[in-house]
């Protein structure tokens, strides 16, 4: 029961470890839509970026003369894929219940979804496209440069809202994402080899899930062979006075409720400063920090019971047994809505790097990267109210559930990654770019789940720059992003783990997972003066 | 010339005054909205068109013209809450908790002259706001507002001027029935507000009086889920505010102006449905007196710093701010 209990309530709130995995991996400068940054693998800190050093490093704001404009298209394709196999003896934790329509079956999709601010929810896209845009200014003679800029330091969403999509029960619909709308920039030029920057950004965050329940396990192996027996003919008896056990099926692989969070912060305030030395024409160091930023996220949720859910417990309530230990759902209500919260700490990050030239025409950057994922320890949920799911919950999970909240661990490590990027000055007016990334994990691999199905990753980048004219740049950048998962059965208590005390939610126990995840995105800017 | 110009301005500061207003059902909402609207914002304007003098015929910004403003405000709201508690047909009293809002309010307003006689203008607040009784903070957007102000007849002296305005308020911020209230602040009123109003203002050199008054009409919110008191609020119908101000400006020197108004708004009920039943709330009042001074720092900007406070239950205990156009080098037309 306990195991049954934890890991409803931790799929609950399930939805923050997916913000939580998916930022680890996925957000980090991925979103931002730099062309060069992204052609040269986010080895960036020591060179200039445009209007987006606003994020990469304030400092190199300086480079931005008189008073600029950029205009930038960010698109991209993301394909993700998950594949659930049984192993041998599969169900043998289930009371050999193994009928599991998820088993032997693979999920992929590459439908967009994002988080309208505004609007709420989460909204299926035809294609991923954000036009994004920023400006700079630099008084004549000053040795200030002012700017603001419009980006997406995170964005992560999709859909696979289907029925018979085997994933479903880790995210039907998942929408991650960070908008800085505002982001008010100063930047000081101290001399010619020597650069400070600042930047404080104004920040929408958005959190939204939408996924299926199931709880695969002892306990409802129990409940479903109860049922069965209780069904050849106990229902006719007088028993069913005491216990009930002849409402619908409630079993391993019952589809039990499903849940809709939408949670958001319309404002939430963080800064960026930089420092930028170049004593050289061939040699550049630069250093970036980036601070954290503590949200509390607000919104509604809706629970969804299953019919199969309401008729077990209702029926189960209505026998003497329950109203001695008034600890279970009550099943009577199909929908429970309400307001919900979660505090969530966007992580700070530092890197720095070095744009060496060893010759006129090749430049080659090299940046160290640490991003703070360990203040993802633990994520706690509060709801207005005792959910139903909730009941039960707190008193076979203390630790991790209230009548009102839960409180999933997480456990995330803060990692440190390294980038390299080399371009090659064709001529005076064409810049060719190449990268590479290797990502490592924040996410241990005892952590790893299908709702982010983001593991260690690489990303490789292409692109160039052309100066159109005098003040006018046109750069490309393309972005190839694979990340590949493998957890055997048993292995993830944050998908398949199949034990009494696994206290994460687990809709997959005992299957093998695969995951694949590959990205294209594409981005171009035009930056020019006005 | 001058006392035209003087008083166009000011009534031009009326104007916007009493939109303000537009949007409170409760106590709270009346509160927020006397905090830092529109209102304050005509203070500071009848004070800077003081300065604004020249040949301006209107008091709106010439067709094509756009300003853009910053506005740093405070206010305080000390408040402790009272239950009233039914029980077996006893009526209890009860403290529930008390309150200390401190709200910080930066908000950018753009205004465009569409015509020498009509200016459109929107501004969006950046809020940020500690309650340090329940020791909570938040920071959000405000809720957005456009208006326009239309002035029918040209500025003659001698005679009044006239403004109409109309003013759309959208739920930008984090209303007060999307969240937990036990546990979370709002930065919003929750609910669109349409309003309208007139306002005034008439020279007698060298003070200008100015007054307007006004009319919001607030939209109901439905599928609210929300528990209060143990029960599932549904539906909020907030009442209608009607709203008034009056003051003057006074223009000490070429540099130095001061104004002082008084402001009230008047909310009626505002209807909850509950599940289980329905409920009214009570009519609110807000009333505030509001002391601004106009400095000019270089010949082209003007600083306003105002101090105000609350005169009734229903209203802010302290208002502070600051207002100044935003001009970085460059950025401006002209």
């Amino acid at each position: 029961m306990q195991a049954y209990i934890a890991r409803l309530l931790t799929g609950l709130g399930m939805f923050c470890l997916v913000a939580g995995s998916a930022q680890a991996q996925l957000a980090q400068n991925l979103t931002i839509g730099n062309p060069k940054a992204m052609a040269l693998g986010n080895a960036i800190t020591a060179d200039s970026s445009g209007i987006d050093a606003v994020h990469y490093n304030p400092a190199a704001l300086t480079k931005l003369k008189g008073r600029q404009t950029q205009m930038k298209l960010l698109t991209g394709v993301m394909d993700i894929r998950a594949k659930f196999d049984a192993p041998a003896g599969y169900g043998s934790n289930f009371f050999g219940y193994s009928d599991d329509d998820v088993a032997g079956k693979s999920s992929r999709t590459t439908t967009p979804a994002m988080y309208l601010p505004g609007f709420g929810g989460i909204t299926e896209m035809p294609v991923l496209a954000a036009p994004l845009a920023g400006m700079s200014i630099n008084p004549p003679g000053s040795k200030f440069t002012f700017a603001t800029n419009m980006y997406a330091p995170q964005a992560l969403g999709f859909s696979r809202d289907d029925d018979d999509d085997p994933a479903r029960y880790q995210g039907r619909k998942v929408a991650i994402q960070r908008i800085t709308y505002l982001s008010p920039s100063v930047a000081y030029q101290m001399n010619d080899e020597l650069s400070f920057g600042l930047s404080v950004g104004f920040s929408h965050q958005a959190m939204a899930l939408n996924q299926d329940f199931r709880a695969p396990g002892t306990l409802t192996g129990v409940t479903q062979l109860f049922g069965e027996i209780f069904k050849s003919g106990i229902c006719a008896t007088p028993i069913v006075i005491l216990v009930n056990f002849c409402g619908a099926e409630l079993g391993p692989f019952t589809n039990l409720a499903n849940l809709d969070i939408d949670l958001q912060q319309k404002l939430a305030p963080s800064w960026n400063v930089g420092v930028l030395w170049e004593p050289t024409d061939w040699f550049a160091w630069g250093a970036t920090y980036q601070s954290e930023s503590r949200m509390h996220l607000q919104g509604k949720y809706t629970v969804d019971y299953s019919s199969n859910w309401q008729s077990f417990w209702s029926t189960f309530n209505s026998a003497l047994l329950p109203q001695f230990v008034p600890i279970f759902p009550n099943g009577n209500v199909d929908e429970e809505r309400g307001s919900a919260s979660l505090d969530l700490t966007y992580p700070d990050h530092f890197s720095t790097g070095i744009k060496f030239k060893p010759h006129d025409q090749w430049q080659i950057n090299f940046d160290l990267k640490w991003t703070d994922y360990a203040d993802w320890n633990e994520f706690t949920i509060e709801f207005d109210r005792e959910l139903d799911m909730l009941r039960i919950a707190k008193v076979f999970s203390p630790n991790a559930a209230t009548s009102n909240s839960i409180t999933l661990d997480r456990g995330y490590e803060s990692v440190w990654s390294w980038a390299l990027g080399v371009q090659y000055d064709v001529n005076e007016r064409l810049s060719l770019r190449a990268g590479y990334e290797p990502r490592p994990s924040s996410i241990p691999g005892n952590k790893a789940d299908v709702l982010a199905p983001v593991g260690d990753a690489t990303l490789y980048g292409l692109g160039l720059g052309y100066r159109w004219d005098k003040d006018t740049y046109i750069d490309l950048g393309f972005n190839y992003f694979v990340s590949e998962q493998d957890i055997p059965a048993g292995t993830s208590c944050n998908v398949n783990c199949a034990s009494l005390d696994s206290l994460v939610y687990n809709p997959y126990a005992d299957l093998n997972v695969k995951t694949k995840t590959t990205a294209y995105i594409m981005a171009v800017t035009y930056r020019t003066t006005f | 010339m001058t006392q035209r110009v003087i008083a166009g301005a000011l009534a031009l500061a009326c104007l916007v005054a009493p939109y303000a207003f537009a949007e409170q059902a409760s106590q709270e909402q009346a509160r927020e909205a006397l905090a830092k609207k529109s209102d304050d914002a005509d203070t500071e304007k009848a004070l800077e068109e003081v300065f604004q003098a020249a040949e301006k015929s209107y008091t709106l910004l010439k067709k094509g013209e756009r300003t853009l403003t910053f506005a740093a405000d405070y206010s305080l709201v000390r408040d402790t809450l009272v239950e009233t508690l039914r029980q077996n047909g006893n009526v209890f009293s009860v403290v529930g908790r008390s309150e200390a809002q401190h709200t910080f309010t930066n908000s950018f307003t753009f205004d465009y002259g569409v015509w020498d006689n009509l200016t459109f203008s929107v501004r969006l607040p950046l809020v940020a706001k500690y309650d340090t009784e329940r020791d909570l903070s938040r920071y959000s957007v405000g809720d957005v507002s456009t208006s326009v102000r239309w002035q029918p007849w040209e500025a003659v002296r001698g005679k009044p001027v006239y403004t109409l305005y109309g003013s759309l308020s959208l739920p930008t911020g984090d209303s007060p029935y999307d969240i937990n209230p036990d546990n979370d602040l709002s930065t919003g009123s929750g609910f669109y507000s349409l309003g309208f109003g007139l306002n005034a203002s008439y020279i007698i050199d060298p003070v200008v009086l100015f007054g307007s008054v006004g009319y919001a009409y607030n939209m109901k919110v439905s599928d609210v889920d929300q528990v209060r008191g143990g029960r599932l609020l549904q539906d909020v119908d907030p009442g209608d505010t009607l709203s008034m101000s009056a003051g003057f400006a006074y223009s000490l020197s070429y540099d130095v102006s001061l104004s002082a108004s008084y402001q009230m708004s008047h909310s009626l009920k505002t209807e909850y449905t509950f599940a289980d039943g329905s409920l009214e709330g009570t009519e609110s009042t807000s009333a505030l007196m509001n002391f601004a001074l106009g400095v000019r720092t270089d010949p082209d900007t003007i600083v306003n710093v105002n101090a105000g406070f609350g005169m009734t239950e229903d209203s802010p205990d302290v208002l502070l701010g600051i207002s100044m156009p935003l001009d970085i080098k460059g950025l401006k037309s002209e």
